[in-house]
């Protein structure tokens, strides 16, 4: 048998992943009840998937120095981060500015992830996106969303 | 007699003109979603979720529902011309429906799956009307002991079914459980796992995880790469099979459409059990395995009608016990929330204009799908042509509006931004996220169901095995995993899902 060693880091991340949420969630609730398995309190189910979670963590970990796995995969930052941003900035915009300015802005954030994005296409699309919203969600369905900012409005 | 006369009323309901045109507005945005790779029927239920709160109830499950299984129609054209799956369900399609079109045969590919789907679905319809009654009566009988098994039962098959190591899909399955205990309890009001964030009161939203962990981060992935689309349109000459085709097609798609159906109705099952399963059911039982991968009619006609049967018994588990059985039933349940109607055994009774009607549109809908997706093929050939670049910022932007409209809450779309990171993750760690969903679905009635079970018994678990119908679904559920975890079964299911 060969030395202890890192076969899968993959497997690694997943499994520190998994016990973080187990151990995030034992702090959250351990202030609540537990309750007996008759009479079952708040903290009883949460409890204890937390801790079948923490045992499976614990042998993905093993795993991780026992079956051979792939190596850890690229993450890509410019998708991952203009994609989140331009949802990010969809929630900041959606109240303030209204739905028109808050498409706009989307579209154009989010197709800054892509590195085939055209400018003039871009633009297009944004108002195209924002004249189909308006109409379809607003105007026919009835959805009950501002339009427009509200300092303008007003 | 029974059932012809329910379908009487069901037809009564389908055929209204209202009920008809959301019948093909399904269809269409069904066929849609299913011929453009990156978006599925996840998604794309979960943005119109918001919108059917507008609609009858009645006309918004059939709308719904034809989202669901006109993707799987859609799905074959894509994985056929371009050797894309346009729907995950029509991954096996890719293989030997993209050989067909390169020999010329990609008319004759076309017309099969799309027969096959109309016959697998019009069947799979039949089956359900046939069954939901009986299941709901045996429903009836089911106590809250009963109820756990069959879910453990369900989370259990989504196990088996994932891809990837076993620990840690089971892992997920008990993240999505966790996730699913967010919010306040039930029984005592206390706050759990809510960070003390008003919002989270209510538990974790379906819509914002289902979208960031399907859309969100599908469309992350999807962008890592250039675009590589290569349609296959000039060679759609005839659609017409050769008679040989259909020789060879038709007990194709009567295995598929059995073996669909028999697999939609597991938990944890569908559309896309369905078609793994008919593909290396076919290659395992022709003469010749080696014309398999070059271009077999067997190898799209098998599929294709298995991912249409499956899509349509799924609805039995949600319709007659009131569990979905996947991801798109959970927003069917969802959307029937909406509209206070309770999944399970009692809509039969309660609402039989709602379910008969329901299902009587299913016919329809499947035979509006075959017109929509065979004359019409063309126009979807062109939709093809619009490249991603242009799509995703459309499906991200209708996610957004989707998520926001549920309660006009930003909240919510923040969710959004976190479950897309979370599902990035997912796939760069190697987890399969669909465990986790249903999970996260099944889990406050799993809670629910044993506190009440354990209540009962007065603390004593024994309830599970000294009841017949739960000990039978336990012991199966055990069967599954011990199969699975045998060395032997393991390498097999490995080489599955690497073909």
């Amino acid at each position: 048998m060969m030395g202890i060693r890192l076969r899968s880091v993959t497997d690694l991340v997943a499994a520190l992943m998994f016990a973080g949420f187990g151990l995030l969630g034992l702090w959250l609730i351990q202030d609540l009840r537990i309750g007996t398995a008759m009479r079952m309190g708040p903290g009883y189910m949460p409890r204890l998937l937390c801790w079948i979670l923490l045992a499976f963590a614990t042998i993905v970990a093993i795993r991780a120095f026992v079956v051979e796995g792939p190596a850890l995969e690229r993450w890509y930052v410019r998708p991952l981060g203009f994609i989140l941003l331009s949802v990010w900035l969809f929630a900041q915009t959606i109240d303030r500015l209204g739905l028109v300015a808050a498409v706009l802005i989307t579209t154009v954030v989010c197709a800054a992830g892509s590195t085939e994005s055209r400018k003039v296409e871009v633009a297009s699309l944004a108002m195209a996106l924002a004249v189909f919203a308006a109409v379809v969600f607003v105007r026919l369905l009835g959805l009950p969303m501002d339009l427009w900012p509200e300092f303008l409005v007003r | 007699m029974d059932v012809f006369d329910n379908l009487m009323l069901g037809f009564g309901v389908a055929l209204t003109p209202g009920n008809l045109m959301y019948c093909l507005i399904g269809a269409l945005i069904g066929t849609l979603i299913g011929v453009l790779p990156g978006i599925g029927p996840v998604a794309t239920v979960a943005m119109l979720l918001p919108i059917t709160f507008y609609l009858p109830p009645v006309s918004a499950l059939i709308m719904l529902a034809g989202i669901y299984y006109g993707a799987q129609y859609g799905g074959s054209t894509t994985a056929i011309l371009v050797n894309l799956p346009g729907e995950s369900s029509s991954v096996v399609t890719c293989l030997d429906g993209y050989q067909m079109a390169r020999q010329g045969r990609a008319g004759a590919a076309l017309a099969v799956a799309a027969l096959g789907s109309v016959f697998a679905g019009t069947v799979a319809t039949l089956l359900l009307a046939m069954f939901a009654p009986p299941m709901a009566e045996v429903a009836l009988l089911f106590g809250p002991a009963e109820y756990f098994a069959l879910m453990v039962l369900g989370l259990v098959a989504a196990v088996v079914l994932a891809q990837g190591s076993l620990v840690k899909a089971l892992s997920m399955i008990f993240l999505g459980l966790l996730l699913g205990s967010v919010g306040t309890d039930v029984n005592t009001g206390a706050q759990r796992l809510t960070f003390g964030i008003p919002e989270l009161a209510d538990g974790i939203g379906f819509v914002p995880l289902a979208m960031g962990l399907f859309a969100v981060a599908e469309i992350i992935k999807n962008l890592e790469s250039p675009e590589k689309r290569a349609v296959l349109t000039a060679k759609i000459t005839g659609l017409w099979p050769t008679r040989d085709d259909f020789r060879r097609a038709w007990p194709a798609v009567l295995r598929g459409t059995s073996l669909g159906s028999l697999l939609g109705i597991l938990p944890g099952g569908g559309a896309l059990l369905a078609s793994f399963a008919a593909y290396t059911v076919e290659k395992r039982i022709a003469k010749d395995p080696s014309r398999f991968g070059k271009g077999a009619v067997e190898g799209v006609a098998a599929p294709e009608s298995a991912n249409n049967a499956g899509a349509q018994t799924s609805f039995i588990p949600l319709l007659t016990l009131g569990i979905p059985s996947n991801a798109v039933m959970a927003l069917m349940a969802g959307a029937m929330t909406i509209h206070g109607i309770q999944p399970g055994p009692q809509v039969m009774t309660s609402r039989p204009d709602m379910f008969w009607g329901m299902i009587s549109s299913m016919f329809i809908g499947n035979v509006m799908l075959v017109i929509i997706n065979l004359p019409l093929i063309r126009i979807w050939v062109t939709l093809l042509k619009v490249p991603y670049r242009i799509l995703y910022p459309a499906i991200l932007v209708f996610c957004c509006i989707g998520v926001y409209s549920l309660n006009n809450s930003m909240f919510e779309v923040l969710m959004l931004v976190g479950f897309g990171f979370l599902g990035y993750t997912f796939l760069k760690f190697g987890c399969e996220p669909a465990p986790l969903l249903l999970a996260f679905i099944l889990g406050p009635l799993m809670e629910e169901n044993l506190r009440r079970a354990m209540l009962l018994s007065r603390g004593d678990p024994m309830v599970f095995v000294s009841r017949p119908i739960s000990a039978t679904l336990l012991a199966v559920a055990v069967l599954l995993l011990v199969i699975v975890l045998l060395p032997m079964v393991r390498r097999r299911r490995e080489e599955a899902f690497k073909e």
